[in-house]
């Protein structure tokens, strides 16, 4: 029964020409209708993808595909912006990291991470811990205003997240090296001592003091001690 | 404002619209020869039936005979173009040109017998194939088929329509021509 294909066969051109005047046909419809928008063209778009393959997929199987697919997408790209959010957020370099963004000056700091927080903080520990200088025949600011000094000079060296103020009470996981001092009244002179220690073996890396005659001289011994140290700031 | 899903009624008229739409686009094309009228009537066919969908018992025969109208309207309108529509569609339902009256009859009644074919996509596949003349690998792209089970399944209705011929006493085609 093959031999007898019946009359009214058509040219192979048009029946090639099918498929594009056939979907371009129903987008015509559906939008005279108002039922054709961005969510339905890609269900139409893959179901006469389908077909073209050889594969009957019903419109509600389309329809399904592509939603899982749109969520899929709308969930990968805000875990993203999640990410990308989070990552920034906790970068202390973020501005020079990303010299495109803008950073407002009168933007409010990041909130402070609560110490008595179940969580603990999972930044990771500064290579070099400034403890507060110790004092004698002195009073506290001094010794206060020359810790701040050399902590200053060091961070300017090797950046803030090599080197961090830490409290007296600080434990060895807070920091792998700490830097400790005195600053002691001799005569009508001062003598500022520091030292670098490894927070686990209590060894000192590095020693520097410095003789000063007047409180004026302060600035300069800071500066000098800050650079004699730094070198053992991991 | 544009619809976010596809409602129901617009899934079915989709595949409705892609099994037939090959279909009618046929018909009309081989009737009239011309392939951007035979694009404009059968989407003119088409979105009447999208409207009348829901009232619609035999899809192919409405399309069908929507056609007709339509290509009588559509030639109306064109001033200076006169045809008989009776005369362009006499042998529409047959799809023969030659043969006895009685045999056709009886060929006819074979085609429109549905318990020849599983199913109406296997009835346009039957038509695709059989009647205008597309490979297997052309109907398969319109109607989602493989090659290979285009093939068998066009070669299972062709089993059961010689079955169907015989058992009326046909035996031998070519005398029916």
């Amino acid at each position: 029964m093959e031999k007898f294909r019946f009359a009214a066969q058509l040219p192979a051109g048009v029946r090639k020409g099918i498929p594009a005047g056939k979907k371009s046909g129903l987008v015509a419809i559906l939008r005279a209708r108002d039922r054709y928008g961005v969510f339905v063209a890609p269900v139409i778009g893959l179901f006469f993808l389908a077909r073209r393959m050889g594969i009957s997929l019903s419109m509600a199987k389309c329809t399904l595909i592509i939603w899982g697919m749109v969520v899929m997408a709308a969930s990968t790209a805000a875990s993203g912006v999640v990410y990308a959010v989070k990552h920034y957020r906790e970068s202390p370099t973020a501005a020079s990291a990303l010299p495109g963004m803008a950073v407002r000056k009168d933007a409010a700091p990041p909130a402070e991470k609560k110490s008595d927080s179940l969580v603990p903080a999972m930044e990771p520990a500064p290579g070099l811990g400034v403890v507060p200088f110790e004092f004698i025949g002195v009073d506290a600011d001094l010794a206060e205003t020359v810790t701040k000094k050399i902590g200053e000079g060091l961070i300017g060296a090797r950046g803030a997240r090599k080197v961090a103020y830490i409290g007296r009470s600080c434990s060895s996981g807070m920091a792998k090296r700490l830097l400790l001092g005195t600053v002691v009244k001799l005569g009508d002179g001062y003598r500022i001592t520091a030292r670098v220690v490894d927070a686990s073996s209590s060894r000192i890396i590095s020693f520097a003091s410095e003789k000063i005659a007047s409180i004026d001289e302060i600035e300069g011994a800071c500066g000098r001690i800050s650079q004699k140290v730094q070198g053992a700031v991991e | 404002m544009t619809p976010m899903v596809l409602d129901r009624h617009t899934r079915n008229f989709t595949e409705m619209y892609s099994d037939f739409f090959p279909l009618v686009y046929g018909a009309v094309y081989s009737k009239l020869g011309n392939i951007e009228d035979a694009g404009d009537i059968a989407q003119e066919v088409f979105a009447r039936y999208y409207d009348k969908m829901g009232e619609v018992e035999n899809p192919r025969r409405w399309l069908f005979n929507a056609m007709r109208y339509v290509v009588k309207e559509f030639y109306c309108a064109r001033k200076g173009v006169e045809i008989s529509i009776e005369e362009v569609f006499e042998d529409m339902g047959l799809m023969f040109v030659n043969g006895l009256r009685e045999a056709r009859l009886v060929i006819q009644e074979a085609l429109e017998n549905m318990e020849n074919f599983h199913g109406e996509r296997e009835k346009i596949l039957f038509d695709l194939i059989a009647v205008n003349g597309f490979t297997y690998g052309e109907a398969g792209r319109e109607l989602g088929m493989s090659e290979r089970r285009v093939r068998r399944r066009y070669r299972l209705i062709v089993r059961r329509l010689v079955a169907y011929l015989n058992r009326k006493g046909i035996r031998n085609l070519e005398d029916l021509l």
